[in-house]
């Protein structure tokens, strides 16, 4: 049906005829195909396929197209109007029409065939800027200026002020012929983005004032678009550094949360809320915890525009969460808290100790891991029975649970539960205690109660008991019946051979003591001892597993014997291991540091208990022997001689009774100390034990008194060349003092049985009668006979007369000269005491003396001495009579005596011219009694213008030294060296170093007793400067004196 | 045939030519009424698909051609008028 002429379709290039034939070929070929086809057909293909369309479809479908284009035109929103090039409206859209037909407005309407360009220009009021805008546009494009053009602007609109976009572009691009003119009502977007800009606004000052940090970015998170200033204070940086680099604050975040804050906000925010926790470096270097939530913004077409956040400072919440944890982890407790599901969701340190499971094994796993197989069962209908109900359950209320540790091992567990509320629900807490310790704990204390019942039991009996064995026999018992102990053994160290010897048990059998005995009493076997070893380092010595125990060696023995721990503590007395005490336990490692503490309270206890009966036994030695001597006390002896007075009465013989004084003790013991006079009265003593070969027969009664008994007096013997023998071997003995030897002088005194008593007592009193009478009279020894008895009770009378002679002033001062041996003048006197007995006339010094100083009537008696010698002295210058200075002597007494010195005082203050006349005579075994007292005393008297001089020098123990400290004008040499001199030159050198002594410590030497002219010659040739003694003179009461030296001198 | 038989049309077309479209009208106005529920209309544009129809052998449009039930029937025309069709294709029998 397709005819060949339409083969090819024309090309380009042939000639205008051909062309034009063709076309009117094809015109034809048209023409005849739609008559053809009766006009009912569309295209023809040929054979190469290409379709041709046929004329009159071709028209249809271009007016189809302008159709379809107008309707698509109309059916925009926006309103479209077309314009040529005049700005004549060629044709408008549906919008258009219905825009301006609603629009009475001028700028805005504009009907086909208006010129619009003639409506803007004419607009006038509000709108006439804008109108002109548009127009001036208009033309800009219409010209070719621009090739399009939009603007926005403010304009009336049927419901009020509109927005409008216009956009004015070209018809044609390539030639000005007319333009299309598109406006959008643009009113709502407007508002909208004024809406936004509100709402900004409001956010803005809302942002303002909260603590929070509010932050607003672009999608990209590129820009900050704001940021609160809550920023600068968590982030301790200014809000405008976020600004100019908004990537600042992901470098503030913390390294180790940086990857997953970015993670997170990258997948999360954009979408959705998203809600992180991380830590911040502040610009100062501190951390901060921040929570930040972060929400995407929507526009109004649901689009995300913008991500806003809300950041706060949760550092103080996360400190808190911290020490909740801290608090977890740190409690005594195990603490396991479990979620609905029983999984474990946190556990503290002391439950991974306890259950032995690493923290990362527990996390997550079921609660019932931790127990045992029966209590896991049960557990899940009891966890659904506790959520019903959640209360608290508190520890110790009989929820005693057995935990499962990892390695396999239960324990007894008291578990407390609280209801914990959490986001995730109500979890649990559980907090688990071993109580297999408290149980363990419990035991012991049982075990230490036993220790302090014994403790206390033995406390008990040291209060009562008696003697060493009562105490060490009821101390075994009572540890084992009250100390619950299987065994004790106390061991006491045998002085003499230095052997533990055990002296009480308890509980132990033969076989085993036996045991124990023989290897303690064995040379080598004792020392690896434990017993041995406490002794030696004076420390506890314990096994607590006595099997297997190499320090046990008797360990078989002990074990068979029940013995499972020992110890072995040393009784220490006086920091000396004087025994021990053992005391073995049933149990294993019995022997805690607790359990030794009261046991070593214990020993000591004992220890204690041993040295207070050593000292009872001591107190009982004391009351009847001399500490100090070992002899028998006054007591004992006393009891003994009356013993062998017992024997003595019944076998018919004598009995001899000796005391023996020590001349001069007193001296020594103030010279050389006390030591050396004790060292001396234990020489004494043994020297006398030696002598009577029997120590039972010696005693020490007082001081310096020993005591002798001779049981037997053979009948005939010669106790008088006894004692003499005695008493010269005596005086030759060397005593060591001070590691120098000195010679002793005793005295005695003897009484006989029968003959001066029949009882100890007066035994004693009439021997000690007669060693006072051999003082008096300078004898070494007296017997007491019945004439002697006669004198002391004479005696004992004096001392009564004496009394009574104070009271009727029966004392009388004499005074004997003292004389310049180069100038011979008087230079003193020296003040006597006499007692001028009414009935028996004038006493010597010698009979009364030694009473007035016992009876303690010498201060009396002295002070009157001293009074009456200054009123002689006052009288002598009164009666213009030379004023010598009258010595008066001092005794022991009055210079001990508080108050001398203010009595000296007073006598001096009585006269100006008292101090003058006055000297103090004091011995020098009185001053040495008391050096230090002495020299304080002297001092102050000295000080008042009185003399001080030392009496009977040569018969002390002066040294140098003290000598040099003395305040001192005087040295009188006493008689016994004067009449040395007479016997050869030692005497002689002795008182010449004497002298010479004396004068280089510048003090006046006076000699006493000087008797002859040879003597009175030694001493003029050794420079001595005074002398006194019946050469010159002899005592003589004051009247006498006067006259015979002071009123007519006779000496010359 | 029976009544249940799906008919199969195919129909080709030039775009939205006249004849093309009032073919196009025509032919679903005929189904509804001959052949409710029981055909199917595959619309060819030859614009869209030259050698599609030049391996069909079409050369002209609108062509309406009957592929199911055989026989097959073309006709080339916008088939304007019902009952010549319905002969043609057999639908009336």
């Amino acid at each position: 049906m397709i005819s060949k002429e339409f083969g090819q379709w024309p090309l380009a290039g042939d000639t205008n005829d051909e062309i034009a034939a063709l076309i009117d070929a094809l015109h034809q070929t048209e023409q005849r195909l739609a008559d053809l086809t009766a006009g009912e057909v569309d295209t023809v293909a040929n054979r190469d396929g290409t379709t041709i369309l046929l004329r009159r479809a071709q028209d249809y479908l271009r007016r189809d197209e302008a159709a379809k284009q107008a309707a698509i035109l109309d059916a925009l929103p926006a309103q479209i109007a077309l314009l040529d090039t005049k700005g004549l409206i060629l044709s408008v859209n549906e919008a258009w029409r219905q825009f301006a037909g609603a629009n009475t407005l001028p700028g805005l309407g504009g009907e086909v065939g208006m010129n619009y360009l003639a409506i803007c220009d004419s607009a006038t009021g509000g709108d006439a800027p804008q109108a002109r805008q548009v127009a001036d546009g208009i033309r800009s494009v219409l010209s070719g200026a621009e090739k399009s053009i939009s603007f926005e602007y403010s304009c009336h609109s049927p419901t009020g002020q509109g927005w409008f976009l216009s956009t004015v572009t070209p018809l044609a691009n390539d030639r000005a012929d007319g333009a299309i003119l598109m406006r959008r009502d643009v009113t709502a977007e407007r508002q909208a983005v004024d809406d936004q800009h509100t709402s900004e606004l409001r956010f803005r000052q809302l942002a303002e004032n909260i603590r929070e940090v509010f932050w607003l970015t672009n999608t990209a998170k590129s820009e900050m678009l704001y940021v609160s200033p809550g920023y600068e204070k968590i982030w301790g940086r200014s809000c405008e550094s976020l600004h100019a680099s908004p990537r600042d604050w992901i470098d503030s975040i913390h390294p180790e949360d940086r990857e997953r804050v970015l993670q997170a906000a990258q997948t999360n925010q954009a979408s959705d809320e998203c809600v992180e926790e991380y830590r911040i470096i502040r610009a100062d270097g501190a951390i901060r915890w921040i929570r930040d939530r972060a929400f995407p913004i929507l526009d109004n077409t649901g689009k995300v525009y913008r991500i806003a956040g809300l950041a706060e400072d949760i550092t103080e919440r996360k400190k808190a969460d911290q020490r909740f944890k801290d608090l977890l982890e740190f409690s005594p407790d195990a603490l396991i808290v479990i979620n609905r599901d029983g999984e474990m969701v946190l556990v503290n340190s002391r439950a991974v100790q306890l259950f032995g499971w690493r923290r990362e094994e527990l996390l997550g796993r079921n609660i019932e891991m931790l127990m045992p197989a029966a209590f896991a069962a049960k557990h899940g209908v009891n966890r659904s029975g506790y959520y019903a109900q959640p209360l608290v359950r508190e520890m110790g209320a009989g929820r005693e649970l057995s935990g499962l540790r990892k390695d396999g091992t239960t324990f007894l567990a008291e578990v407390s539960l609280s209801p914990l509320e959490t986001d995730g629900g109500t979890w649990v807490m559980s907090a688990i205690r071993d109580i297999s310790e408290r149980k363990a704990a419990e035991h012991r204390i049982a075990e230490l109660n036993r220790v302090y019942a014994m403790l206390s039991g033995i406390n008990t009996l040291i209060v009562h008991v008696s003697g060493r064995d009562e105490l060490f026999r009821e101390a075994c018992r009572v540890a084992v019946e009250a100390g619950g102990f299987r065994m004790s053994l106390i061991a006491m160290v045998d002085p003499s051979t230095m052997e533990a010897v055990p002296v009480a048990w308890a509980g132990m059998d033969n076989e085993l003591l036996t045991a124990v005995k023989d290897r303690l009493s064995s040379k080598e076997g004792a020392s690896p001892t434990m017993i041995a070893r406490a002794i030696r380092e004076k420390k506890s010595v314990i096994s607590n597993v006595v099997h297997n125990d190499p320090q046990v060696l008797l360990g078989p023995q002990h074990a068979q014997a029940g013995v499972r721990s020992l110890a072995v503590l040393p009784l220490i007395v006086a920091d000396e291991a004087v025994g021990v005490l053992a005391l073995y336990a049933d149990e294993i490692e019995f022997f805690r540091d607790e359990e030794m503490k009261l046991l070593t309270e214990l020993s000591d206890d004992i220890a204690f208990a041993i040295d207070h009966i050593d000292k009872q036994e001591r107190l009982a030695y004391l009351a009847y022997y001399d500490g100090l001597t070992g002899l028998a006390n006054r007591r004992l002896f006393t009891d003994r001689v009356a013993q062998y007075l017992h024997a003595a009465a019944s076998s018919g013989h004598k009995l001899a009774l000796f005391i023996f004084d020590l001349e001069r003790f007193r001296n020594i013991n103030a010279s050389l100390g006390r030591p050396a006079g004790d060292a001396l009265l234990r020489q004494v003593a043994r020297w006398l034990t030696q002598l009577a070969e029997d120590a039972d027969l010696v005693a020490r009664l007082d001081a310096d008194h020993f005591s002798l008994v001779l049981p037997k007096v053979i009948q005939g013997a010669d106790l008088g060349r006894l004692l003499d023998k005695a008493m010269a071997a005596f005086l030759k003995h060397p005593f060591e003092l001070n590691d120098t030897v000195y010679r002793i002088a005793a005295k005695a005194g003897v009484a006989l049985f029968p003959d001066d008593g029949t009882d100890a007592d007066t035994l004693l009193k009439h021997a000690e009668a007669a060693v006072i009478k051999a003082k008096v009279a300078g004898d070494r020894y007296l017997f007491y006979a019945q004439k002697l008895n006669d004198t002391m009770t004479g005696g004992l009378g004096l001392e009564n007369q004496l009394r009574q002679a104070v009271d009727n002033h029966e004392f009388v001062l004499h005074y004997q000269p003292k004389v310049n041996l180069v100038s011979g003048e008087l230079t003193g006197a020296e003040a006597l005491l006499r007692w001028n007995d009414p009935q028996t006339g004038l006493v010597p010094p010698g009979r009364f003396i030694r009473i007035l100083e016992d009876t303690g009537l010498i201060k009396e008696v002295g002070l009157w001495a001293l009074h009456a010698a200054i009123a002689e002295h006052l009288r002598w210058r009164s009666a213009g009579l030379p004023a010598l200075r009258i010595a008066v002597n001092v005794s022991a007494l009055q210079l001990r005596s508080q108050g001398f010195v203010a009595e000296i005082a007073q006598i001096v203050a009585s006269s100006p011219n008292a101090a003058a006349g006055l000297e103090l005579e004091i011995t020098e075994s009185l001053i040495m009694e008391d050096v230090k007292h002495s020299v304080v005393t002297l001092r102050a008297i000295r000080a008042m213008g009185v003399r001080i001089a030392i009496d009977d020098f040569g018969t002390g123990f002066s040294s140098l030294s003290y000598l040099s400290k003395l305040p001192v004008d005087t040295l009188k040499i006493d008689r016994s060296f004067v009449i040395d001199m007479a016997n050869g030159e030692d005497g002689r050198t002795l008182v010449s170093v004497i002298i010479n002594l004396a004068h280089a410590l510048k003090l006046t030497v006076v000699a006493e007793g000087v008797e002859t002219k040879e003597q009175l010659r030694q001493l003029q040739l050794l420079n001595c400067d005074e002398i006194q003694g019946y050469l010159y003179g002899r005592p003589v009461p004051g009247e006498i004196f006067a006259r015979q030296y002071l009123q007519h001198p006779a000496i010359g | 045939m029976s009544r249940r038989v799906l008919v199969k049309f195919r129909i080709y077309v030039a775009d939205n030519a006249l004849n093309s479209a009032q073919a196009l009208a025509n032919l679903e106005a005929l189904c509804r009424a001959y052949l409710p529920d029981r055909h199917h209309i595959e619309v060819v544009d030859v614009f869209r698909e030259p050698k599609r129809a030049l391996a069909d052998g079409i050369f002209m449009t609108p062509t309406l051609v009957k592929i199911a039930p055989a026989p097959t029937r073309s006709i080339v025309g916008s088939l304007s008028r019902t009952d010549l069709v319905v002969q043609a294709l057999g639908l009336k029998s």
